[in-house]
């Protein structure tokens, strides 16, 4: 994989878990305690979506290149 | 004495396989994860009421710390009748020790971001253990100051999850920064240059096969660091680093 492309992934990954402190406090801010359940839920959907990305970005950036090797 | 020797000589105790596979697997990595945003979630709304609420501690008109101010005087006082908040006298005098210098000026700011920071780290799940530990210091003293309210419950799960500090933030940071940092005793990548000169053996002790820097398991004997090829030959060096480095030790 080009270099180009393995930093922009990295990239991905980094901004993918960023997003998710930022999502976590903008919701917490925000909203306060109203609804503790409807703050909590779409903190959970971040942090797994993010999750999932960081283990796409590790197989493409890590595991795909040991394998060509 | 040789009762003594006896008792304090070196021994290992393992783990059962329940605990290994409670805090030590990833298996249970969404239920730590469930623990881990509940806590986080929780520091990060009590720091969210304390820098932005209306009644916030900290970037106000005036003096900061009025807020922390008023919990402290609250805790330090002694009712005339009942008990007063603060069981302990130390802390008592610790706590008016730091109203009589205003310090609650400044430590309004540590408290306000340091409960957005570890709301912060705990949901990201980085450094989750360390986050845990300073959550529970925290809830220890607001329990110290007489302040239940969800103080138990918190200190609880932080407790736990200190002690899953392994697979706690599995799902989360955690999961590829500490595979990179490594711990004291076994180094990553990250520090391999750091560790390099400090490695005793280029083959692994017990078989012989080759061992790299930042991805062997490590031992440690005489203050020297020592590589083992896989787990099994790490567990064979830490239970007999006699018979294994013996022979080594002759050689330059």
């Amino acid at each position: 994989m080009r270099r180009v492309n393995r930093a922009l992934l990295l990239l991905l990954g980094v901004a993918a878990w960023a997003g998710v402190a930022l999502t976590a406090v903008l919701i917490t801010f925000n909203m306060g305690d109203k609804n503790q359940v409807l703050m909590f839920l779409p903190i959970v959907a971040v942090v797994v979506v993010a999750w999932a990305i960081g283990e796409v970005v590790t197989e493409l950036v890590f595991n795909r290149d040991q394998g060509e090797s | 004495m040789a009762a003594l020797a006896r008792a304090f000589e070196r021994r290992e105790l393992r783990d059962p396989g329940l605990v290994r596979a409670v805090f030590g697997n990833t298996w249970l990595a969404p239920i730590w994860l469930f623990l881990r945003l509940y806590l986080g979630y929780h520091w990060l709304m009590a720091g969210a009421h304390k820098v932005w609420g209306g009644s916030r501690w900290i970037a106000v008109p005036g003096p900061d710390g009025l807020g922390l101010k008023a919990f402290w005087d609250r805790a330090v006082a002694i009712p005339q009748q009942g008990s007063p908040p603060i069981s302990f006298d130390w802390y008592r005098n610790f706590l008016t020790f730091m109203l009589d210098h205003g310090w609650y000026r400044w430590f309004s700011w540590v408290i306000a971001l340091g409960e957005v920071a570890v709301g912060i780290a705990l949901i990201v799940g980085a450094f989750v253990g360390i986050a845990a530990l300073f959550g529970a210091f925290m809830n220890f003293n607001f329990l110290m100051a007489g302040s239940a309210s969800i103080n138990p419950l918190m200190f609880v799960i932080a407790m736990l999850i200190i002690f899953g500090w392994k697979t706690a933030g599995w799902i989360g940071l955690d999961r590829w920064v500490l595979p990179t940092l490594g711990t004291p005793w076994q180094p990553g990548p990250a520090f391999k240059s750091v560790f390099r000169r400090r490695v005793a053996n280029e083959a692994c002790p017990v078989c012989q096969m080759p061992v790299e820097v930042g991805r062997s398991p490590t031992s440690v004997f005489n203050g020297l660091m020592y590589l083992s090829c896989c787990p099994v030959c790490k567990e064979r060096l830490d239970a007999e680093p006699t018979r294994y480095l013996a022979p080594a030790a002759g050689t330059p």
